[in-house]
């Protein structure tokens, strides 16, 4: 009986013009989307990957040189495209793309798609998950809105009913046959996304990517059981498709236009973030003067001098066999790269609550749960971002303190003429960025994973309850 | 006819008294609407306050300055160390409509070194705030004022019907279509209300000035409330259920407010990619740093052929002299100039192509429109820029005779250094253009209503 229930409503669903009108325009939007995704994801790749290989070749083919000149010279840092990103572009458009990396100092990541185009970008972005997360759901609503409440106008409930039946069954009944209406829609077009994004990696997927693609692909699952159960719900819960559908879609607007603007707001409202300008300031003054205020940078090197002296055992800086002038800029690197870093973890840690706001608020909205697990899971939200941009760091770190060591140890005191081997540069290894793995970038987002489970936990045991409970003919 | 439009409006005014759901969306949007105004204020607020303290910022750096050279200096040296800002100003209507202002950067850290790599830095923004957006008063009218006339308006017919109250309507001597242009009419009529009061509180609350552009606001609004009543007609004389209604006019709003912006948006990135801004940056590189291996022979001949009135002055003969150096940092931004030119051209074009495909989309022109009276758009930012690079220009004006003449620099000679501020304008043209747009789309609108109309009416009778 509940599979001939189940049934009824995929072959109803199905005969149903406007559904598979519907569905048909989703399809097509869901193609567009991951047709336009591909392409763009393949253009921004490209123009990163050559714009890398380009910073690359220029800083090795570089002549015999100064180290210190080398140092200024520096090197770029571009970030690469994650490889699920076209799935969700998440905030890519909004984040900085090219690091400029030299010694003494940290640069902004710069050429966000963002600062590069007009107004219209704001309106959002047509992609994959768009449709996923506003569209899906609207036809949802569409689909189910008036499952019980047009029977409970045309009086078959009671027929239903009569025939032993209890609501719970019946909804369950409906449950499982819109499920499989909407798997006719959604299954062929995931699959077709899907073996795009397989073709646009070059085939080449690794544990990690199709972890991230599997648990993609489930979380979108669960989101669309929470509209689909809810929905049912609600229909079941009121007496007239009228007034199911309109509370329907005032949640809908609630939850996809207006809340998340709420939050986003609210968030950067309570928590301010310092300018670039005013944390270049405060960081440059904190190596000057100390990070505790009363050690200056000039009685830090004369100590590290005296130091050094002691250690060699010499009187004067010129007798030392090692060059000094290095020393004392690895030093200097070494201590404003320490200040540095303290004040870029407040500032992501500025971000990080500032977007804590709308996190927490996915426990009353599933869609601000799915929006950020699916960023975390396409690897375009703002912590792989800060994660790219510490790698960034940590790179011009390293490589300032090896220009640095080069330095004191082939030239002498005082020595600005002698330039070093070409070699130098030609061997040391470029910027290579490893995106972390699945596991860290759900970690990142806990609260957002615990709502979405709990949303779609929490309706699959109230579901028939609920019902049972609140059904009234 | 005129006596029963008057008798409907009342009657309208006193169902909208007893029926709650049309208050409560009226509250609702009100809400909102205040909503907006106060974090649209806030986030030009603190903009306006990092600007001001960024004086502070350049009063601390000459101080440091003055400490490190306590009597007379190199000006090379300060060209170095010292840093000036170039100020990109809020209109006092930047309130409320936020635009670009949050993703483009309003200040410019510059040194006297090579500009180029000096235009294109960002600030420090959240980008999980900036990809959701302002919820300014725009945003409220844009997005949220159609949802509102829809909710008000989708089933005027269809409730009647639904109700089974349409029969008795109908034995009155008057026609449905007055009927419903009653109905309608009175809707207009608050929703105008509504954003009238709106905007004249975002005015007197955000100090907005009250010029012509309260006009500009107000006659703008109200075309596209027009538009969208003229939408929720041609779904209304479908004579469809209540339901249908709900569904379409949802998705045409969807449609035009997400769905074409996004469309157009990819259109124009994958059809005009932008990548001259990476490559003048890495190619200035490259023009910069070869500086120092260049014989100072050439590097100046080529800089005295853009300034002859420093080609007596005295030669540079040691390893290295400030004036040599920034001659190569020059020399580096006029390598990279005609790629700069590409690139703003470049970004010109697809800014245009997406605001002249965007009279597709009301909601898409109305905010061109309202970023165009504040000065929030990328035409207000690319002027910044611009602006900045003169303030360079100038800059370098006032340090090069101190460099190529040998004039020490004193303390006094801070106080000379040119400022910059970029007071952000609105702009007439883009405002004349998506005016008439929205004006032609309207009417389009209306046509199509009045022949859906023309084609059922016969069926009704």
């Amino acid at each position: 009986m509940i599979k001939t229930l189940a049934q009824k409503e995929l072959v109803s669903a199905r005969r149903d013009k406007r559904f598979v009108l519907l569905g048909a325009i989703i399809v097509l939007l869901l193609m567009v989307a991951a047709v336009s995704g591909v392409v763009s994801y393949n253009q921004l790749s490209a123009e990163r990957t050559m714009a890398q290989h380009a910073a690359d070749h220029d800083f090795k083919s570089q002549p015999a040189r100064h180290p210190h000149r080398m140092a200024h010279y520096g090197s770029y840092a571009f970030r690469p495209k994650s490889s699920l990103s076209f799935f969700d572009f998440g905030l890519d458009t909004y984040t900085g793309t090219m690091v400029f990396m030299e010694a003494h100092q940290q640069n902004s990541a710069n050429f966000s798609a963002v600062q590069q185009s007009g107004g219209l970008l704001r309106f959002g972005e047509m992609t994959v998950a768009f449709v996923l997360q506003w569209l899906i759901p609207l036809l949802i609503i569409f689909l189910t809105f008036n499952t019980f409440t047009q029977e409970k106008e045309q009086e078959t409930l009671k027929v239903l009913l009569s025939q032993g039946l209890t609501v719970a069954q019946i909804a369950k009944a409906k449950l499982q046959g819109y499920a499989q209406a909407l798997a006719l829609i959604i299954v062929p077009a995931l699959l077709v996304a899907s073996l795009l994004l397989l073709l646009a990696n070059g085939l080449s997927a690794d544990a990690d990517f199709l972890l991230r693609l599997l648990i993609f692909l489930t979380a979108y699952l669960v989101y669309f059981f929470i509209f689909l159960a809810g929905s049912i719900l609600i229909s079941a819960l009121n007496q007239h498709s009228r007034s199911a559908l309109l509370l329907l879609l005032g949640i809908w607007i609630m939850a996809c236009v207006i809340m998340p603007k709420v939050t986003a707001n609210w968030g950067s409202l309570l928590y301010q973030t310092p300018t670039k300008a005013e944390m270049d300031a405060t960081v440059h003054h904190a190596a000057s003067h100390g990070m505790n205020g009363h050690d200056p940078q000039d009685k830090r090197t004369a100590e590290f001098t005296k130091g050094l002296l002691a250690k060699y055992h010499v009187d004067s800086v010129s007798q030392l066999p090692v060059n000094i002038d290095g020393l004392v800029m690895a030093e200097g690197e070494a201590y404003s790269s320490k200040v540095y870093a303290q004040e870029f973890d407040k500032l992501a840690d500025t971000y990080h609550r500032q977007s804590s706001v709308s996190e927490w608020a996915g426990l009353l909205n599933p869609y601000l749960a799915i929006r950020y697990v699916s960023m975390a899971l396409a690897g375009t939200d703002a912590a792989h971002y800060v994660h790219f941009l510490k790698a960034a760091e940590d790179y011009r770190y390293r490589l300032a303190q090896h220009l640095n060591h080069l330095h004191a140890t082939q030239l002498h005191y005082h020595d600005k003429e002698t330039r070093l081997d070409a070699s130098n540069w030609k061997n040391y290894p470029a910027f290579t960025y490893h995106e972390p793995s699945v596991a860290w970038a759900l970690g990142r987002h806990l609260v957002s994973v615990v709502a979405l489970l709990l949303w779609g936990g929490l309706l699959y045991f109230f579901f028939t309850r609920l019902i049972t409970q609140y059904f009234t003919l | 006819m005129k006596k029963a439009l008057k008798t409907l409006l009342y009657t309208e005014w006193l169902n909208f008294k007893t029926e709650k759901s049309l208050l409560l969306f009226a509250l609702l949007i009100l809400l909102a609407g205040g909503y907006g105004i106060y974090s649209g204020r806030a986030e030009i607020q603190r903009q306006r306050a990092n600007i001001s303290h960024l004086d502070t910022l350049y009063q601390d750096n000459i101080a440091e300055l003055k400490a490190k050279y306590p009597d007379t200096a190199d000006a090379g040296d300060i060209g170095y160390y010292h840093a000036v800002f170039a100020t990109h100003m809020p209109d006092s209507w930047a309130a409320l409509s936020v635009g670009q202002r949050d993703a483009n950067p309003y200040y410019l850290k510059l040194r006297l070194v090579a500009v180029h790599n000096q235009l294109y830095s960002s600030e420090n923004t959240n980008p999980d705030k900036l990809a959701t957006g302002s919820f300014d008063l725009a945003f409220v009218l844009v997005f949220l004022l159609p949802l509102f006339i829809i909710a008000i308006c989708f089933n005027l017919f269809s409730a009647e019907k639904e109700r089974g109250t349409l029969a008795l309507v109908l034995s009155q001597p008057i026609s449905l279509s007055t009927f419903l242009l009653g109905k309608l009419l009175f809707r207009f009529g608050l929703v105008v209300l509504l954003v009238a009061l709106l905007i004249a509180a975002g005015v007197l609350f955000t100090g907005a000035q009250a010029d012509g552009r309260v006009l500009i606001w107000l006659s703008a609004t109200t075309l596209y409330s027009m538009f969208w009543f003229g939408v929720c007609y041609a779904f209304i004389v479908l004579k469809k259920s209540s339901a249908f209604n709900a569904i379409c006019l949802l998705g045409v709003w969807l449609l035009l407010t997400i769905i074409a912006p996004a469309v157009i948006n990819v259109v124009s990135q994958i059809s005009q990619p932008v990548t001259e801004g990476m490559a003048l940056t890495l190619k200035q590189r490259e023009e910069v740093h070869a500086g120092w291996d260049k014989p100072k022979d050439e590097t100046f001949k080529r800089f005295f052929a853009h300034y002859p009135q420093y080609r007596n002055t005295s030669p540079v003969t040691g390893r290295f002299a400030w004036k040599w150096y920034f001659a190569f940092q020059e020399l580096g931004d006029r390598s990279v100039e005609s790629l700069y030119q590409t690139y703003l051209s470049k970004l010109q074009s697809r800014a245009e192509l997406a605001n002249r495909l965007c009279m597709v989309s009301a909601p898409a022109t109305l905010q061109v429109l309202l970023n165009a009276a504040g000065g929030t758009d990328l035409q207000s930012h690319l002027g910044f820029v611009q602006s900045a690079r003169q303030f360079h220009h100038r800059l370098k004006a006032y340090y090069y005779p101190f460099l190529f003449t040998d004039k020490p620099f004193l303390h006094a000679d801070y106080d000379g250094e040119p400022r910059h501020i970029y007071q952000a304008r609105s702009d007439a043209a883009a405002i004349n253009m998506a005016m008439l747009t929205l004006l032609a789309i309207t009417i389009i609108v209306f046509v199509i209503a009045t022949i859906i109309q023309c084609f059922t009416t016969s069926e009704l009778k």
